[in-house]
């Protein structure tokens, strides 16, 4: 199923939680809404269920608005937050609620019901827990039967509310792979919300970044990571190092940095803030642009922190666990600092001190 | 100071630390004493008089004084009351907090206040209200003696009042634990494709049954023990408008102790049936609540 | 608040759970019709009188004197269940003695056993000649049929309130925060008065707000062992039901009115007061 998000608006008292937000999904693709708690992405998630309806715009659905309809009448498969289960009923009741609620005319058989529902079970591997109680589960088969339950009306578009968010992480990891699986398996339009990068990231064809009520970017994961457009998504998609510099004929100065000499910075000119990730400075022995600070070894790369000789705070570096062995690099040492590739945003877009690091929003 | 820390898991020290987390034993025999007596003084004399002062003079007397037909007359009203009022206040609790519970709106923590309002207004301004509505002189009086309607000093002046009194008991009970269940399941049940009723019946009940019948036990206690409010409207008339507090108020003005007290003991039993049924219910409410705890707290796992 | 079932309406600000404009309208209507109808028609009866009549009427001395034995002698019984609804209920968490859960369970007695009951109960057991009242005769302590006997009506009506609001505050309580006050050097007596009683301070206000709120309409348990001597014990309920009795609906329409209006004043006062000391307490 498309769908079609248009000029949508949603106002809680005087909170704008979305604002103008138009977006277009199509058939069969896996969507990721990203964003820091408040961007309002859960609100879209539920504008487009029939769970919420906004102040202004229009959803259509395979070309059709259905602005005026309900989310029963809207085929849509939602998997809540925590997930939603009714508590009193076994596993299968779970997942044969949406059948079993059906007017009589449409109603399946009971034997129907009962194939279709081991059928969903088994599709989520949690076949043998049939006749369990909900409350009895752990959080990842919670998260199963959730998916189920929504499958089982045969959706055409499954929407996920953080859907890992209640799991730790091995459990989330194992959940994360197996369920960008069962999309290829299905082909269904899938768009789920997190707060995550990295899950974003490993799963969705297409990545909306939300902030402050307002769409800051979509792309696919390659295209939102490499080209941020902007200071919010290439703060939020991960650490950044920020550093004045001024660019002159595509050739950037950062003070107390040296850059690439054969990068260039294309349409900006003037003074400008560097935006520089911590794997694309590098550090080297023998000048004294610096001095190393505190190491955090993790396995095969490590990241410490360089204090600026000039003043400018200090920025973070991660660097290949080999290399920096070979370099024989230690706190306390001088070193000089390579920025291989970075982006220069206007200072004027910029919130705060322009040096310095800053954490994205899913580490915080 | 290493002294110390090595007597740390001594018994000496282990009696100190416990010594300081209660009281000195005599503090604690005295609150026990002071808490017991009272409790027995204050609760479990009056309640051992009742039975007592009933069997006074045997089990014949007991059961004779029971066996009269204005005793089965009140019993008769105070059933009839009952099973008109707590219906109908049960199905108003679930309404009111399905209400205040599944959706947010201006003027919601008033609205609470207007409900809980009958338990502060004392039971005869109760029963007055509705004299002052529908008493004869009162703002209907005139209508509805021409039309030869009787609500005051009959039955639906009876049940009006006990209405009033009862009227937050169901909704009190619900509010709470709705609040804390929250709107998802109810959500996720209309998003299935389940229409109003089907969630209410399948997915809200069953969560709140429970407190429901909690609640149901609560204000059928009270509506059948109501004095105050229904003395005001009742106009005592023996075997016709006589509930049960009502016979045992006339009973012990009559000094016809027995009886009074035979009347009151059927009263008293009622209240401790409907405390035994709560104390079970409690139970099961604390599971309820402790499942929903549960199944939060095993979801974030 | 504007709300429309009309589907066409994008803007509205509808639920997904049905039953919204349903459930409000026939709560409002329910609650209008039960409650806030008949209350509002008291109100407006005592406003057909004229002022000075309002005032003669609640400065006649029999009035005045009901009112003030009623919240006198209330508030004398809701004070003392604060305090020994406060021990009841620390024993109940606290310590452990034998019929521990009969005990428990006996506290809401005063809720289930009808007034009417209690008072005949509460009269022959401090009757001259009954259990209690044939020992205090000795002594020269008279209970039933004066203000005393009022006092003791009102104390076992009130006692749960104040038992079940402290109680569940006790159970809840952090036995980490004794441990940690422990830990730092506070004795006993210190912990008791500031760690435990800041934390219970505001339920027992509530509790003693409660007990004296339905002290003050108290009505069946009271008649019986009052006595019901004008200007001595009779209280401001059964005033009520004697003008009433006298076919005097104005006089008995502005007491009600004026006996409102203090309790809500009162409750207003009291929850303010809750509100305070729970900011307080944190």
């Amino acid at each position: 199923m498309s769908i079609e998000v248009k000029n949508v608006s949603r106002v809680y008292g005087s909170f704008a939680a979305l604002n103008n937000v138009s977006l277009s999904v199509k058939k069969g693709e896996l969507i990721a809404l990203l964003g820091p708690s408040g961007s309002g992405k859960t609100t879209l998630l539920r504008i487009i269920a029939g769970l919420d309806w906004p102040d202004a715009g229009d959803i259509s659905l395979n070309g059709k608005s259905v602005i005026g309809e309900g989310a029963s009448e809207r085929g849509v498969g939602f998997v809540f937050q925590h997930y939603a289960l009714f508590k009193h009923l076994s596993v299968f009741e779970n997942v044969a609620f949406g059948l079993r609620v059906r007017p009589r005319a449409t109603r399946p058989s009971n034997d129907e019901i009962k194939d279709r529902v081991m059928r969903l079970l088994k599709l989520v591997q949690i076949d043998w827990l049939a006749d369990r109680s909900v409350t009895q589960l752990s959080g990842g088969q919670r998260q199963r039967v959730a998916l189920a339950r929504a499958l089982a009306i045969e959706p055409e578009v499954l929407m996920l509310d953080e859907p890992f968010g209640a799991l730790d992480a091995k459990v989330r990891l194992e959940l994360r792979r197996w369920m960008r699986r069962l999309h290829e398996e299905m082909g269904m339009t899938t768009i789920f919300v997190t707060h995550d990068q990295e899950e974003a990231m490993e799963l969705a064809d297409r990545v909306v970044v939300m902030g402050q009520g307002k769409i800051e970017q979509i792309g696919t994961p390659q295209q939102i990571y490499g080209h941020p457009i902007n200071p919010f998504v290439y703060e939020f998609l991960g650490q950044v190092n920020r550093l004045p510099c001024t660019v002159a004929g595509g050739v950037a100065t950062i003070p107390g940095v040296a850059v690439e000499p054969s990068f260039r910075v294309r349409q900006f000119d003037g003074p400008g803030v560097a935006y520089i990730r911590p794997h694309d400075l590098e550090a080297t022995p023998g000048k004294d642009d610096g001095v190393v600070r505190v190491l955090a070894p993790s396995g095969p790369t490590i990241k410490f922190e360089v204090e600026l000789k000039n003043g400018n705070g200090s920025v973070e570096v991660q660097m290949n666990t080999g290399r920096f062995e070979a370099l024989k690099i230690a706190p306390g040492m001088s070193v000089g600092l390579i920025a291989h590739t970075f982006k220069v945003f206007d200072p004027s877009q910029v919130d705060g001190e322009a040096n310095g690091t800053t954490s994205s929003a899913a580490h915080a | 100071m290493p002294a110390e820390f090595d007597s740390f898991t001594s018994g000496n020290v282990e009696t100190r630390r416990r010594r300081l987390l209660t009281e000195p034993p005599v503090v604690r025999t005295t609150l026990l004493t002071l808490g017991i007596g009272f409790l027995v003084l204050f609760i479990g004399l009056p309640l051992v008089t009742v039975f007592t002062e009933a069997l006074r003079k045997g089990w014949d007397a007991y059961l004779s004084a029971l066996h009269e037909p204005a005793a089965f007359a009140a019993i008769e009203l105070t059933l009839t009351v009952a099973a008109i009022s707590v219906p109908l206040n049960m199905v108003f609790g679930v309404i009111a907090a399905w209400c205040i519970t599944k959706f947010e709106f201006r003027g919601k923590s008033f609205l609470i206040t207007l409900i809980d309002l009958p338990f502060s207004v004392s039971p005869v301004i109760s029963g007055l209200v509705f004299v002052l509505m529908f008493g004869l002189q009162g703002w209907f009086g005139h209508w509805l003696s021409d039309n030869n309607i009787k609500i005051i000093f009959a039955t639906p002046g009876i049940v009006l009042a006990t209405i009033f009194v009862t009227f937050p008991f169901v909704a009190r009970e619900l509010i709470p634990l709705m609040q804390q269940q929250g709107t998802e399941e109810e959500e996720a049940a209309v998003i299935l494709g389940a229409n109003g009723w089907q969630t209410f019946w399948r997915v809200t009940l069953p969560n709140i049954k429970w407190a429901l019948l909690y609640g149901v036990l609560l204000c059928n206690a009270r509506a059948m023990g109501e004095f105050g409010a229904v003395s005001v409207v009742s106009g005592h008339i023996r075997g016709k408008t006589n509930t049960m507090p009502l016979h045992t108020e006339i009973l012990y003005n009559e000094y016809n102790f027995v009886a009074a007290f035979a009347v009151a003991s059927l009263l008293a039993l009622l209240a401790l049936v409907t405390l035994v049924a709560k104390s079970i219910l409690e139970w099961k409410l604390k599971q309820a609540h402790a499942l929903h705890a549960k199944s939060i707290a095993n979801a974030e796992s | 608040m504007t709300f429309s079932l009309f589907k066409s309406n994008p803007g509205s600000r509808r639920s997904v759970i049905p039953g919204f404009g349903i459930t409000l309208g026939l709560t409002i209507t329910w609650l209008s019709l039960i409650v806030l109808i008949p209350l509002a028609g008291l109100f407006l009866k005592s406003a057909t009188l004229s002022f000075d009549q309002i005032v003669a009427i609640l400065t006649s001395p029999r009035t005045l004197s009901a009112l003030r034995v009623s919240f006198g002698i209330s508030l004398g019984a809701a004070a003392i269940n604060a305090v020994f609804g406060v021990i009841v209920a620390w024993i109940l968490v606290r310590y452990d003695f034998p019929f521990k859960r009969v005990a428990d369970a006996f506290v809401d007695i005063p809720f289930a056993l009808p007034t009417a009951v209690a008072g005949i109960a509460l009269t022959s057991l401090y009757a001259p000649n009954g259990w209690i009242g044939s020992l205090l005769e000795p002594l020269g302590i008279k209970v039933a049929f004066t203000p005393l006997g009022i006092l003791v009506a009102l104390v076992f009506i009130g006692l749960p309130f104040v038992v079940r609001t402290v109680q569940p505050v006790i159970e809840d309580m952090d036995k980490e925060l004794e441990e940690a006050a422990t830990a730092l050097g506070a004795t006993r007596r210190q912990i008791i008065w500031r760690v435990i009683l800041p934390v219970i301070f505001p339920s027992i206000a509530t509790g003693f707000a409660l007990a004296f709120a339905r002290a003050v309409g108290e009505y069946g348990s009271v008649i019986f062992i009052a006595g019901n001597l004008p200007l001595v014990s009779e209280i401001a309920p059964l005033l009520i039901v004697i003008r009433l009795n006298e076919f005097a609906y104005a006089q008995a329409t502005t007491i009600a009115a004026a006996m409102l209006v203090i309790s809500f004043v009162l409750l207003f006062i009291i929850n303010l007061l809750q509100r305070w000391s729970a900011r307080y307490a944190r």
